[in-house]
This record gives structure tokens, sequence and C-alpha cells, in this order.
């Protein structure tokens, strides 16, 4: 499983990533939450072998990522980043995408291939826009068909990095309920959510990241339990469970531990 | 799922498929059309079956043997080539920067290669072969420099275009110093600067055919890569696509057309702008079928221009350069109008 030992990370001379040493638990799902700029984003590019570290190692079973050919790593992991361009392009057309990083030199799709896409696309419920162009989709109908392509990819661990945002409640949830599929198909999920209710809910394990750094790694109750999720916001929450969800029903700003650092 | 959805997805599919298999043979057919109407038509008025039996009979000295084989069918091969190349070029170019307003007229990639071209031909004014050479290391380095600079600096499509546009002036200045200091280069140099056909031979074009092949070879290549970037950079490197190389070679390919196209057929400025975007209407993004689509519409958009240029006035030649624009221009903005707001930038 993918491992991160004394890493640190950062576009150009800023770091943003400072000394993280992080495991990730296998087939679990992990999420990722924090204030903003906090570095989830950068932690999960990191883990994905998508942005080089600057210094410590980035292990992914057993071997250094780096060490990995980019097709191999791409059978091995999956990443759904968050801003995409969608180009003009049918459904079918971009899950058989997923397919890349097995195709031969001469690029053709074997059975094997179409199976996957086809299973992909039956899972995720997208088959039958097989033939419609991906942008006349709406948001969250246009995130399952990018989370069937990530199934076509038929990797061991899945990152998904604000799979959630900007869409609707019940599209969160049609989303959410997919990611559990995937973790009941055996595969390692890690995620950057925003919502601290839907991480909770839906994760078995939370890293809480502060500028840079990973504050706490616990389950989903422990870590809420110990308050270090309002630390981290700025606010005293309140908060109820009732059976695995928990409601956020209040919550005040704490001005003064914030204005030292403005 | 059930078996009769199932079934009528496929099909729509296949229908697709067929249509586009379709298309490419209605071009391949529209290109043989426009060949023979290329090797008909000009000043002197000689029919296919005259010059033919010429070439039959080997009546090597014959004048209908000599304006077919000097003229017609060198006239015939440089507007294919060069239509072909620089629609390719033009694909590539737009699918490398994901910019619609790209093209290797507009962010100066042909008047590198016609400065460089120009460049030498006035050194080495003995050494004719080296002007493709000269014309592909123009065209590749202002490819380079634009790419960098997208890239690097992260510039917006718009200040892209606006500083290929600007390298573009500061070249074509080049080439206009050059050809006012040495009226005499082997280049016609009014000829070269509209762009054209009139003076073309076999001799020219030699070794510009080697780094066409190579180009178009190199472009087929790129056409799956091509197709995973269009997804964004980020889902393509996750995909496992060597993005940079994807980029550079597809660079690499275009300024190996453009280069090998400017150097026998001056800075045609339309072709590469204008052809990508009619064939994504009829062809879709898939560069397996774009770039097919796009070198045959360039072929056959070129020999269209050229033998009207031959016709229109004759026996006065009118600049193929001039036509084109008069041609392409309101199709073009038609197809501009046509899309919604904002989607031409895809």
């Amino acid at each position: 499983m993918i491992e991160l030992i004394h890493v640190d990370a950062g576009y150009g001379e800023k770091k943003v990533l400072k000394d993280i040493t992080f495991r990730l638990p296998k087939g679990k799902i992990t999420s990722i939450i924090g204030p903003n700029g906090c570095g989830k984003t950068t932690l999960l590019r990191v883990a994905a072998r998508q942005l080089p570290v600057q210094s410590g190692a980035v292990i992914a079973a057993g071997r250094p990522v780096g060490s990995y050919r980019r097709k191999e790593f791409a059978r091995f992991a999956a990443l759904m980043p968050q801003v995409r361009d969608i180009p003009s392009i049918s459904v079918e057309g971009l899950v058989s995408h997923g397919r890349f990083p097995y195709l031969g030199f001469s690029r053709k799709m074997r059975p094997t291939d179409r199976e996957k896409v086809r299973e992909a696309m039956e899972l995720t419920e997208v088959f039958q826009w097989a033939q419609r162009e991906v942008r006349e989709l709406s948001g969250g109908e246009r995130q399952r068909v990018y989370l069937a392509m990530v199934l076509a990819q038929d990797t061991e661990v899945v990152f998904l990095d604000e799979p959630t945002t900007y869409l609707d409640l019940r599209h969160q949830f049609e989303l959410l309920e997919l990611i559990e599929m995937l973790h009941q198909r055996g595969k390692t999920v890690v995620m950057v959510l925003h919502d601290l209710a839907h991480a909770l809910r839906y994760s078995h394990h939370v890293v809480l990241m502060e500028q840079g750094r990973i504050l706490a790694e616990q389950k989903p109750k422990t870590l809420l339990q110990s308050g270090k999720i309002d630390r981290v916001f700025g606010v005293t929450s309140h908060w109820v469970q009732e059976g695995d969800s928990y409601y956020f029903t209040k919550a005040k700003l704490q001005t003064k531990e914030r204005s030292g650092e403005q | 799922m059930s078996i009769s959805q199932t079934s009528s997805i496929r099909k729509l599919a296949e229908r697709q498929k067929k249509s586009k298999t379709l298309l490419l043979g209605g071009l391949i057919s529209l290109l043989a059309l426009f060949s023979l109407l290329s090797l008909r038509c000009g000043s002197q008025n000689y029919t296919l079956g005259e010059m033919f039996s010429a070439l039959a009979n080997g009546e090597a000295g014959s004048p209908q043997w000599r304006v077919f084989v000097y003229v017609r069918v060198p006239r015939t091969l440089a507007c294919i080539l060069s239509g072909c190349a620089l629609a390719v070029a033009g694909t590539l170019i737009q699918a490398v920067l994901n910019n619609a307003m790209a093209s290797p007229n507009v962010i100066g990639v042909n008047s590198g290669a016609g400065f460089f071209a120009m460049l030498a031909a006035t050194l080495l004014p003995q050494m004719p072969k080296v002007i493709p050479a000269a014309s592909f290391i123009g065209a590749l380095c202002t490819a380079l420099l634009i790419y960098a600079l997208a890239v690097r600096r992260r510039l917006s499509r718009t200040t892209l275009v606006l500083a290929g546009v600007t390298v573009s002036s500061i070249l074509t200045a080049g080439i206009n110093t050059i050809t006012l200091l040495f009226p005499d280069t082997i280049i016609g140099a009014s000829g070269f600067m509209l762009g054209g056909f009139s003076g073309v031979t076999l001799e020219k074009m030699k070794d510009a055919v080697w780094y066409i092949g190579g180009g178009l070879l190199l472009a087929a290549a790129m056409a799956t890569n091509l197709n995973v970037l269009r997804l964004g950079e980020e889902t393509a490197a996750s995909l496992g696509l060597n993005v940079g190389l994807t980029q550079f070679l597809s660079i690499l390919a275009a300024a190996l057309l453009a280069g090998a196209a400017v150097s026998f057929s001056g800075l045609l400025s339309f072709v590469g702008l204008l052809v990508p975007h009619a064939a994504r209407r009829f062809a879709g993004t898939d560069q397996c079928w774009l770039l097919p689509t796009a070198a045959f519409m360039g072929a056959i958009f070129l020999l269209g221009c050229d033998v009207l240029s031959r016709v229109l006035f004759a026996p006065f030649e009118f600049p193929v350069g001039i036509i084109m624009s008069l041609l392409g221009g309101p199709f073009f903005l038609s197809l501009l109008l046509r899309h919604k707001r904002g989607k031409i930038y895809d």
C-alpha cells in the first residue's frame, strides 16, 4: 500500500507539505479534511505520483513510486482531479480512456478492455448515456461518468479530489454510495472532502490537516470527540449523532486563535 | 440493462462509425476529382486525353508532355502536400495548446519557417537543398517558443494568441527586410509572402516530401495520446500518459509539416486555421478521425482554390492566397457564428 515517509512537497520554492509521514490503510475509505489551503490536494497529488516530492519518499506496494513506469503506476492507482476540461466526447469514449494504461503499442482495445468499460458503465449506471455527449450531462451525471472511467482503470487504489463539490444533495449521496461500492469491491479509496458530515459518515479513517501537516488521523468518531476538528477550523461546533450519521447543528467562531495568524 | 437497450446503443455506435467511414470515402473521391481538375486546368487548354496519350506514347518533347510533367503534375502534388501538411499541423497545434484560435500561421510558425528559408536562400544561394531544413528549424524554434510561453508562463489562451501574432509580425518584418536588401533571392519574394504554387517544381519539393512524410507518421503515432490529452493534463497524467513528451512530439510533427509546406508554397495563411475547424465539424474531436479528415480537406481545399486561381482570369493567374481568403473567410465566419457563444474555444 502507499506510504509517505518524511515528505516535503510543494510548487517551485513554495513548501506546501511539511514532513508528512503517513501510511494509507488498505481496503478502507480514507478522507482528508482541513481548512482551505492546508495542502489536502497536494497530499493527494503526491500520493498519486502526480507531484514529485522535494524531500522524503513515497513508497507504493514496497517500491518507491519513482521506480514505476507511468502506465504501470496508472494500473495501480487512479486519480480523479477536481478541475477538469470537459472535452467534446461521448460517455463511452470517455470511459474507454480508463483503459489507456492497459493498451499495447497499437493502442487497440481488446475484448477484455471493452468488457471492463461496459461493466464500469453499468455499475455507475451511466450505460444508458453511452453515446451521449458528456457535456450535455449535468454536473452530478458527469461526476458519475468520470467515476466510471476511474472504475474502468481497474486499480487497487482510487484517489478522488472533492468528488461531491458543486453537486446537489441527491447527486452527492448518489456519488458517495458509488464510492461505498468501490470500497465493497475491495478498493482502497482516498478522497479530499469539504463536507465534514460526509467525511465522518462515509469514511473509516479521517486525516485532519493543518498548514501542511497532519494533525491527527483517527476513526471518525474518535477524531470528532477529541475536539481537534474544532480547533483546526477555529469554531466551537455542536453535533449530534443519529445512527452512523453526524449532524453539525451550530457553530460559534473562535475569534481569538485566528486573529494571531492574520 | 435490457438487451434491447444494449443492442440499440451498439447500433448507434456502429452507425456513427459507418458515417465516418463514409465521410472519409467521400473525401477520397473528392480528392481524386479535384486532382484530375487540377491536372486538366491551366493556361494551356490541353485535354487530359491529349496529355495522357502524349505521356503513353513517350512523346517526351511535345508541348503536351512538357506541360503535364513540368507544370501540372508538380503543381497538383504541391497543392495536395501543402494542404495536407498545413491542415494537420494546424490540428496538432490546436490540440497541444488546447486553443482553437491557434494555427501555424497565427502563432508565427509559418513566418518562422519563412524567415529561416529566406535567410538560407540569401546566405547560401548555391545550396537550395538547405531550404527545407532551414524552414523546418525556423518552424520548430517558433513553435517551441510559443509552447514554452504557454506552459512555463501559463499564458491564457487569448494572451498566447496575441504573443503569437506579435512573434509572427516580428518575423514577417525580418522577411520583408531580407527581400528589401536582397531582392534577387532565389525564392520569388512577392509570391512567397502571399503563398502560391506558380513556380513550383518537383526539384523544389523533393526534400520537403520526406519531412511531410515523417511529420504525418509522427502525427498518426500521436493520435491516441492526443485523445487522452484532451481530458486535461492532470487526468491524462493520471492515466499514465507522458504529457510532456506527447506535447513535444506533436509540436515536432507540426513543425516538420508546416516547415516543409512553407519551403515550397510560401506563407499560405488560412489553411491551418480554417481546415481544422471545418474538419472538427464533420469528424468530431477524436484525433484518429480528425487528423485524416483534416489532411484530406486541406488538400481538397487548396486544390480547389488553386484551380480557381488558374481558370478565373485565364490565361492570367490570380494569387491563390487571395482566393483562399475570399472563399474561406466567409465560410469560416459562418462556422464561427453557427457555434453557440463561447463554444468555439473548445
